[in-house]
């Protein structure tokens, strides 16, 4: 079961549901959770895994020989504006490069060299029974794609069990980097929070699962107890798996770095939402079949 | 002209909150929404609509199924993985597209070719503060970074004709869409929050302006609700030559003023005073 963790709008508490979802699961079922924020990667400041291993994400970028004849068709060919011909040489702009591999497809002399340069890294590790995944894209690099497409194949490399449940808590936004994170999903969380924003925001998100085709449901986060998040997805029809209450002990616990399963008040919350998202999936499937 | 940029490393920080409240106090900028996927400006500024268009940033590649040959040399080149198979013929999945052009380069039939692809409406609006240039992605689209240079374009052109300067209100993360966000400007702002993963998303933000050189300063919002981790943030800033500008204090009044749709700044309150006094320490810099 995959299950993946939205917002559209940041900081409505995706990592807090993804976090403390896998750890009130681990004891029961074998529980992966992946950090696709590869931007701001906070999963790990609350989940404190051994570190075991840690790899490099590479992406290729043109290196030119001197078989070049300066005939041109690399830059022309380029959509990246990565490759100039300017005073007899060719410049290459390896932070435009997309690794691509057109340059090398064109060159009609074979001139064209491919190097690699570090984007990020990705690290598997482990902590109390929870397997944690988490890539992290270089400061100042502009393509987290590439550190994503890792992720998912690191993903499916360290989950082989059936049984095996994995929560990806996605980046923020609506671009392709959220599409990239959430496909292949059974469920689709939408976490949300009862703001003017967060309202705006879930809608967005609601869009982009239902273009998709993705099965979601919604979390509200910082539930006040009033209409406007409930009223939505009653209209909607769409399904409020949970809600967790705006208290500020959270946002001090939050704060810290820590997980809420540790105080048993947000420890049943959890279990009760997992629980409800687990039978949630389960039924979708009987009845998708 | 001079452009600042409020930004944050992690999302919900109240960047926008910021933004807003600047706006109002300014009176006298153009304001630029740059958070294209989510975009919230525009709820707390009233606003007319005054021209839109259709922004065509993307290209994607196309298959024309008389000409190929099924040879496969498509998929074999393409890096993506956006070359799949639909019945017998395969098909680019535009969603995995990035229009590189490898396939159609590689393609020995010329089957293939790139096709360009809207990436979101730009629109300029009026409010009663001054012109504001904000967007719409497309459903499911690529390129948001280049999205976000229109609208910061739309933004420069109008400041330059009436003399002003930009105001610009970011998105969160530190990839391409921040980077497009922030290039150019002489000044900018991180709003961040008194929570371990605030002030981790800060200093990773911090490295990002500092790698494009551009001159930055903290906003600490919700200060107050781990002052031990404010304090924290401050010793982070000093030791990375980083000034704290100030300190907003958690104020219930900010979603009243959110869910009425208008910045805290028209009312009484302690985040409307620090944001008061915030704004009196940096204007200057921007006139």
């Amino acid at each position: 079961m995959r299950l993946a963790v939205l917002s559209g709008k940041g900081g409505t508490g995706k990592t807090t549901v993804a976090v403390n979802l896998a750890l009130s699961w681990a004891p029961d079922r074998p529980t992966t959770y992946v950090d696709y924020d590869v931007e701001e990667p906070n999963g790990f400041i609350f989940l404190q895994p051994q570190i075991s291993s840690t790899s490099t994400v590479l992406l290729p970028y043109p290196k030119i020989n001197e078989a070049c004849t300066l005939c041109g068709k690399c830059s022309e060919a380029c959509q990246y504006h990565a490759l100039a011909v300017v005073g007899g040489q060719v410049l290459v702009f390896p932070e435009l490069c997309h690794g691509c591999g057109t340059c090398g497809i064109v060159c009609p002399v074979g001139a064209v060299e491919e190097m690699k340069r570090s984007l990020g890294q990705i690290d598997v590790e482990e902590r109390g029974g929870v397997q944690c995944i988490q890539g992290i894209l270089n400061e100042g690099e502009a393509l987290s794609g590439p550190v994503i497409r890792a992720l998912h194949y690191d993903e499916k490399r360290h989950t082989s069990q059936a049984e095996q449940v994995i929560i990806a808590d996605c980046p923020p936004g609506s671009s392709c980097s959220v599409i990239h994170s959430a496909e292949g999903s059974d469920l689709a969380l939408l976490v949300t929070e009862p703001t003017l924003f967060g309202l705006h925001d879930l809608k967005i998100a609601v869009r982009l699962m239902r273009e998709l085709e993705l099965d979601f449901g919604v979390i509200q986060n910082k539930d006040d107890g009033g209409p406007l998040i409930r009223e939505y997805c009653i209209q909607e029809e769409i399904t409020l798996l949970g809600s967790i209450p705006f208290d500020l002990e959270i946002a001090k616990i939050y704060s810290r770095g820590q997980s809420l399963i540790h105080e048993p008040q947000w420890a049943e919350l959890f279990k009760t939402l997992g629980e409800r998202i687990v039978t949630e999936v389960k039924q979708r499937k009987i009845r998708g079949k | 002209m001079k452009q600042m940029a409020i930004i944050s490393g992690k999302g919900g920080t109240g960047k926008t909150t910021v933004a807003a409240a600047f706006a109002e106090l300014a009176e006298q900028m153009i304001v630029a929404d740059c958070d294209v996927e989510a975009p919230n400006l525009h709820l707390v500024l009233e606003h007319n609509v005054k021209a839109d268009k259709e922004y065509v940033g993307n290209q994607t590649a196309r298959i024309d199924t008389l000409l190929c040959t099924h040879c496969g040399r498509c998929k074999e080149v393409c890096r993506f993985e956006a070359v799949t198979e639909k019945g017998l013929f395969p098909y680019i999945d535009s969603k995995r597209c990035e229009g590189c052009a490898a396939c159609v380069y590689a393609c020995p039939t010329h089957a293939i070719q790139l096709y360009p692809e809207g990436t979101g409406k730009v629109f300029l609006s009026e409010t009663r503060v001054g012109d504001f240039a904000h967007a719409e992605l497309y459903l499911a689209a690529d390129g948001s970074g280049k999205l976000v240079a229109e609208v910061r374009r739309l933004a420069r052109d109008e400041a330059r004709r009436q003399n002003k300067s930009v105001l610009i209100d970011g998105s969160p993360g530190i990839g391409c869409v921040v980077i497009s966000t922030i290039t150019g400007c002489q000044k900018v702002l991180v709003v961040t929050e008194p929570s371990q993963s605030g002030k981790h998303d800060l200093e990773r933000v911090i490295k990002v302006t500092g790698h494009f050189k551009i001159p930055t300063q903290v906003i600490i919002n919700k200060w107050d609700i781990n002052n031990e981790v404010s304090q924290e943030i401050e010793k982070a800033c000093t030791q990375l030559e980083v000034v704290v500008i100030g300190k907003i204090p958690f104020d219930p009044m900010v979603p009243k003023a959110i869910a009425l749709g208008h910045p805290i700044t028209r009312y009484d309150s302690p985040a409307a005073t620090a944001l008061r006094e915030i704004w009196t320490k940096i204007s200057p810099e921007l006139t």
